[in-house]
């Protein structure tokens, strides 16, 4: 929640919610496709899921459940690109992106720490073919004899298999079966009392009995059960000196395999040697974390019905698969879909492709690289193309997660979790299916989100700290002529119509298959989706796009050159863009339209005999996004604006003399999904930035 | 639901209202040049045509739905092209008949003649509330009989603006019958006006020398207030023209609390400028009693829409929602002459050079060089006109969607249809100071056009006691009183009066063996519409206003017997009557069996008729069996 008085917009009057809008902070620029990597060409993300709240920017706290990184995870994930703040918590929403290379062989490991009244989770992902028990590590022990007579924790070693690297520890539980004394004490006449405490079992009791010298013997009276560890022995009462030390000697079975270190590589379960101890007969079967056989996939298993076992990494599963296609995936839960990922069990998947045309590297791409660098921007892009194809080069790159949310779901759950939670341990859900009766329909969402923020809080930035669980932003910036990649995901259950405000969007990819015209007689293809200017986000369904604005066509220069004394050059390209002279600060300008007026009689310093005459700045209503004047950047805002400073300096979010932007509204056209439950403004929207060059876009924290 | 504080909120707009007035700023006016540096002046002196204007006014007003009842709406409706909006065409005018004079003999009535206006009398099309700015040049602007008069002195009839080219005393005004009447000014405007012994020269000049823009805001309130379109006016115009579009907001009398502004989002428009982007968060938004003149360079071929930016979940559901479409420049194009090769010249164009420090011709050239460049391809990623294999002549009659370069794209006549949806329960919310639902709204009405079937073919009763006698409506002459004929729908507002909510019928009449463009737009709130089509295949051609062709010139236009849109969207169909018969009737129906009703009537809703007719006016649109 990033501002109270968003709790009292108002339903309508938008001057109220710009106004509102307008208090907050200053607006940063943070986006770009920031997610989580693991090592090259083998990459490993130790995933949970888990119970989490997240925020409305009208205050309210949603119960949810989200992917994140597995807390117990031995090794932290990487994070791209390089952001101040990155994090990945034990749940989120959506889930960590994952950012791999085409041809990796990607190991994810998914654990259920979901409340046992949730049951089995899962993950789907689709477009690749996932194996759940080949391929990784040694995830879960499974003792299957106990054998007998140890009385010290055997070894355990793992041979086989094809992988290296697992090792693990056994425990053993059983009774006192005798206890050893340094010396047997002396002087006693009347026998001293024998206690047994702790080492994790019960029941175990000894006598003292006096010999005839005044020493000790002691006998177990009674072995009881369940020590894991050796009990301690007090010797007490009596009238003699007891023994110096005492020790219980615990004999047993092994009945735990605690894995230390899972190893990678395995393609079959390794064997399991379990030696030494003192005992004899244990066995114990290794498994790759396969987890419980659901109906779509292999689920984790439920995490209280894993409680009652000693099977180390029951609640957890393992997926591989090799990241046969790049472009943009979604990964989502294959359990109980209906309600698992209503409540946000979610997440993208990125895949880089293996070989990067060499025009996305030179030429225009290239050029781009020192105008950016000119102001000092840095470059946030995972790659430089989106696929191996010359018509996926990019300069910037978003990823858009649209989803929606009925909270009276979410409300339902939480009940039940919380009354499943209350039950008395032996009686809470360990059922694979969980135990919440959760009415998903009628369906009525208040909540519509991209990437699990509603407008104004996904204009905040990425790993905001006051949304915890919600990392990701939707707040996209870009100049001129840059080249944007459009990474969209539908992960709710409804469609929504994406609007893109200022051009269309050719469309590259679906699911990562890139849409091309037939190759042509040297086989060079060409991209064959469409232009839209209305992306449809559709559940399940990912797509990847090009986007850019260069202002050309407008038949009058945004920068507002041309005015008295200006000799601003603008040295056309081929294609009419100055795109010459890269560290020029109309880089990319259309000189089609250089020099040429907008207004009739300038109010300041811009050139005059334009078309139109502008309104009187006391009739109109400025939004918070408004730079301030017709025009493109601080420069020519300020030149254009003269003595009127408009709007007022400090109430706006594209500052007239630092930014001046032009903001575009990107949103659903859905319209009435661009609300927070009944309150507009709100939902999936936000606010685009066309930023002039003097203005450095900075996606770091 | 949030109760607070709309008033609270609005106390900054308080504070901003009385800026305003301190500052005595100007209100209502239009703008439409006669010519530009892009489009200048014929040689010959007159106006550049290509210039184009339209005045839209920011209102409410009321609608008639398909079961009956009267709706309430937040809308726009028509300020200028009165007489075509009311015969289902573009409000869209040509300067020269944009900057036209309305008779002041309509506004001498009390209550004004022109409230309620069009209807089918008026034959009106320029901008109402223009008149001369008689602070341009002129020592005096009152008249009255038997005034001194200077030279300069300037008056004005229905359709002339005349200046005394010498200094005397007048006769009467022309404009007032209650007087003796000058004999002039005469259609020349060279005779002299005779008044007792004097003559006086008049010189007849432009009307454009005196109209600026200036406007009175009397005819502009009568004819604006509670006038309300179901789909907002249309607005048509040609690639490469200049588009004036004036949004004057005259508030919403039925909801005087709320003061708001309005915006145009021209929807689509490819490297929009934030300016004229509507959006009201990135801009600036119009107040009651302003007007803000959006400009536009008529973008790439294709079939846009538009709607207001402000609170567009409230907005749109209440009605502010119009048609826009951008015909292309290979309409230009000669008949017989090659298409491909008009495209051709866009890839091919001359050398480009930086225009700076150019003047005069050679600014001109150097910038005349940049226009091919601006349609052509050239690698762009966002091209809209790949080259096709295939070349064909232009044809003889009727017009393209797009630049295609190969004909497919040709058709006969074009229907502009808007698909939305109204919740009559959030209507009837949005009438009263309560807070709406979003997350409950459901519509309940489906609509083409405005108008749910039946009505989509119909709409106007010929001889109804409303309309004058004989019934004014070309199409009534000759049939009974009470025939229902595809034409504009009124409804009675609430002070009495009849406005044409609902102008534009739905009825698709194709000639045999030729081809109808249905540019089809969705501007529904809150779900995805489906329109099918009974008996022709839909042939689909642009989406989003683009042409369906890959970069490699391969057409993907496919044929299909239904199309999907949410809001936001639109889709160019082409209906072939190729091998049909004249007479034969089809249908556009919704298979979303739910839309197919009026609220509570299991009747209607989205859907109207095709028929095949042996010819049919481009331009009316009748058909002839």
């Amino acid at each position: 929640m990033r501002n109270m008085n968003n709790e009292f917009l108002p339903v309508k009057g938008l001057q109220c919610a710009t106004l509102a809008l307008g208090s907050l902070l200053a607006f940063s620029t943070q986006a770009a496709a920031p997610g989580i990597t693991g090592a090259a060409g083998n990459p490993v993300f130790n995933l949970d899921a888990a119970a989490t709240r997240i925020s409305q920017p009208n205050g309210k706290s949603v119960y949810a459940w989200g992917y994140g990184c597995d807390p117990k995870a031995a090794a932290a994930p990487g994070f791209a690109p390089s952001m101040t703040g990155a994090n990945c918590v034990a749940a989120q929403l959506p889930g960590p992106t994952l950012i791999v290379t085409e041809g990796d062989t990607v190991t994810v490991v998914l654990t259920n720490n979901l409340p046992g009244a949730a049951g089995n989770t899962s993950i789907l992902f689709p477009g690749f073919t996932t194996s759940s028990n080949v391929n990784g590590p040694v995830t879960a022990v499974k003792v299957t004899n106990a054998g007998s007579g140890y009385t010290a924790a055997p070894a355990v070693a793992f041979t086989g298999g094809g992988g290296t690297g697992a090792a693990a520890t056994a425990a053993i539980t059983g009774g006192v079966t005798a206890i050893s004394l340094s010396d047997s004490g002396s002087s006693y006449t009347l026998a001293p009392t024998v206690a047994i405490t702790g080492g994790g079992g019960t029941g175990a009791t000894a006598s003292a009995a006096v010999n005839a010298d005044g020493s000790l013997t002691i006998s177990v009276v009674t072995a009881g059960t369940g020590y894991t560890g050796a009990p301690a022995v007090a010797i007490t009462g009596g009238d003699g000196t007891p023994p110096a030390s005492s020790t219980a000697i615990v004999t047993g079975s092994v009945t735990a395999v605690t894995i230390t270190t899972k190893g990678s590589g395995y393609t079959s379960a390794p064997t399991v040697a379990i030696t030494g101890g003192g005992g004899s007969g244990a066995t114990a079967t290794a498994a790759l974390l396969s987890g419980a056989t659901g109906l779509l996939t292999q689920e984790a298993r439920n995490s209280a019905s894993c409680k009652a076992t000693t099977n180390s990494g029951c609640n957890s599963v393992t997926y591989t698969f090799v990241a046969s296609t790049p472009g943009t995936h979604s990964y989502y839960s294959g359990t109980q879909g209906d309600l698992q990922v209503e409540m946000g069990l979610y997440g993208a998947l990125i895949v880089l492709p293996k070989t990067i045309p060499m025009s996305c590297t030179n030429g225009l791409a290239a050029k781009n690289l020192i105008a950016e660098s000119t102001t000092g921007e840095a470059d946030f892009r995972l790659a430089k193309a989106a696929y191996n194809h010359p018509s996926s080069c990019y300069d910037r790159e978003y990823l858009f997660q649209f989803s929606e949310m009925d909270d009276n779901i979410h409300t339902q759950a939480e009940q039940q979790v919380l009354a499943d939670q209350a039950k008395p341990a032996a009686q809470q859900c360990t059922s694979a299916t969980g135990c919440l009766v959760v009415a998903t329909e009628p369906y009525v969402p208040g909540y519509f989100m991209v990437n699990g923020r509603s407008m104004p809080d996904d204009m905040d930035p990425n790993y905001a700290p006051m949304y915890p669980s919600q990392p990701y932003n939707g707040n996209p910036h870009m100049h001129p002529g840059e080249l944007t990649l459009i990474r969209i995901i539908g992960q709710g259950r409804w469609q929504h119509p994406f609007h893109e405000h200022a051009n269309h969007v050719r469309v590259l990819a679906r699911d990562g298959n890139l849409l091309l015209s037939p190759p042509d007689v040297n086989g060079k293809t060409l991209p064959a989706g469409p232009l839209m200017f209305t992306t449809t986000t559709t559940p399940g369904v990912t797509m990847d796009g090009i986007f850019y604005w260069t202002g050309k066509g407008l038949n009058w220069d945004v920068f507002g050159h041309g005015y008295n004394g200006d000799t601003t050059p603008c040295v056309p390209d081929a294609n009419g863009y100055a795109t010459t002279d890269p560290t020029a600060p109309n880089y990319y300008e259309w000189c089609g339209d250089h020099n040429k007026a907008l207004e009739k009689n300038p109010t300041g310093q811009v050139a005059s005999n334009g078309p139109v005459t502008l309104p009187d700045p006391n009739i109109v209503t400025n939004g918070n996004w408004y730079g301030g004047s017709p025009y493109l950047g601080p420069e020519a805002t300020v030149r254009a604006v003269g003595g009127t400073p408009i709007p007022p300096a400090g109430t706006v979010a594209n500052s007239p003399t630092g930014e001046a932007g032009y903001a575009y509204m990107w949103h659903s056209h859905n319209e009435r999904e661009i609300t927070t439950d009944n309150v507009f403004p709100g939902g999936m929207m936000m606010m685009m930035l066309v930023d002039p060059r003097s203005y450095v876009i900075n996606e770091t924290n | 639901m949030k109760s607070i504080p709309r008033l609270l909120c609005l106390l900054p707009v308080f504070g901003l209202m009385f800026v305003a007035l301190d500052a005595q700023a100007q209100s209502f006016r239009v703008q439409c040049p006669m010519s530009t540096t892009f489009h200048p002046a014929n040689p010959d002196g007159s106006a550049n045509s290509n210039i184009k204007c339209q005045q839209i006014a920011g209102g409410d007003g009321y609608a008639t739905m398909g079961d009956g009842n009267t709706i309430y709406l937040f809308g726009f409706g028509p300020l200028s092209g009165l007489r075509d909006i009311y015969n289902g065409l573009p409000g869209t005018k040509a300067n020269t008949t944009f900057n036209s004079l309305l008779d002041p003999a309509l506004e001498t009535s009390t209550p004004s003649s022109l409230v309620g206006m069009p209807d089918g009398n008026f034959s009106f099309n320029g901008a109402i509330g223009l008149v001369p700015d008689l602070t341009q040049g002129v020592a005096s602007s009152g008249w009255a009989p038997s005034t001194a008069y200077t030279s300069g002195q300037v008056v004005v009839n229905a359709s002339n603006v005349y200046k005394a080219a010498t200094s005397g005393t007048s006769c009467a005004p022309v404009t007032n019958p209650s007087l003796p009447q000058c004999t002039g000014p005469t259609a020349t405007g060279t005779a002299p006006i005779t008044d007792g012994t004097v003559s006086w020269v008049w010189q007849a000049i432009p009307p454009d020398s005196f109209l600026t823009g200036h406007v009175d805001p009397r005819p502009i309130m009568d004819v604006g207030v509670m006038n309300a379109n179901q789909p907002a006016p249309l607005i048509a115009i040609d690639e490469d023209d200049e588009l004036f579009l004036t949004l004057t907001n005259v508030g919403m009398i039925m909801r005087p609390d709320l003061f708001e502004q309005h915006t145009v989002h021209f929807h689509g428009y490819p490297n929009a400028s934030a300016f004229y982007d509507g959006v009201p968060d990135a801009s600036i938004a119009i107040n009651v009693g302003g007007s803000f003149t959006y400009y536009y360079l008529a973008p790439d071929a294709g079939t846009y829409f538009w709607h207001c930016h402000i609170a567009p979940p409230e907005h749109l559901q209440m009605g502010m929602v119009g048609q826009l479409y951008v015909r292309p420049r290979q309409n230009k194009v000669a008949a017989g002459a090659s298409l491909l090769a008009a495209l051709n010249q866009w890839e091919n164009a001359g050398t480009l050079v930086d225009p700076t420090g150019l003047a005069g011709n050679a600014l001109q050239a150097a910038y005349a060089a940049y226009e091919p460049v601006r349609k052509g391809c050239r690698g762009d990623i966002l091209c809209t006109t790949p080259i096709p294999a295939q070349d064909a002549p232009r044809a003889a009659t009727g017009g393209y969607a797009y630049n295609d370069g190969d004909g497919t794209t040709h058709y006969d006549v074009e229907y502009p249809i808007q698909i939305h949806g109204f919740d009559p329960n959030f209507h009837f919310v949005g009438m009263t100071f309560n807070p709406e639902s979003f997350n409950e709204m459901k519509d309940k009405y489906f609509m083409l056009n405005g108008r749910s079937y039946p009505d989509t073919v119909g709409g106007y009763v010929c001889g109804d006691v409303r309309h004058p006698t004989p019934d004014p409506f070309p199409a009534c002459s000759g049939r009974a009183a009470g025939t229902v004929l595809p034409g504009p729908m009124e409804t009675q507002s609430t002070d009495g009066t009849y406005h044409a909510s609902q102008p534009l019928p739905t009825v698709i009449n194709i000639p045999a063996n030729g081809r109808a463009l249905l540019r089809i737009s969705d501007l529904d709130v809150t779900e995805y519409q489906t329109l099918a089509s009974l008996g022709i295949p839909m042939t689909v051609v642009g989406l989003n206003a683009r042409l369906l062709r890959d970069m490699a010139g391969n057409n993907l236009s496919y044929k299909t017997n239904s199309i999907t849109l949410a809001g936001g969207e639109s889709i160019d169909v082409i209906l072939d009557a190729t091998g049909l018969t004249s007479g034969q009737k089809f249908f556009l129906y919704t298979p979303n069996l739910d839309h197919l009703s009026n609220d509570a009537e299991n009747f209607g809703g989205l859907m109207t008729e095709v028929n095949i007719c042996s010819s049919v006016d481009v331009q009316t649109k009748a058909c002839t069996i």
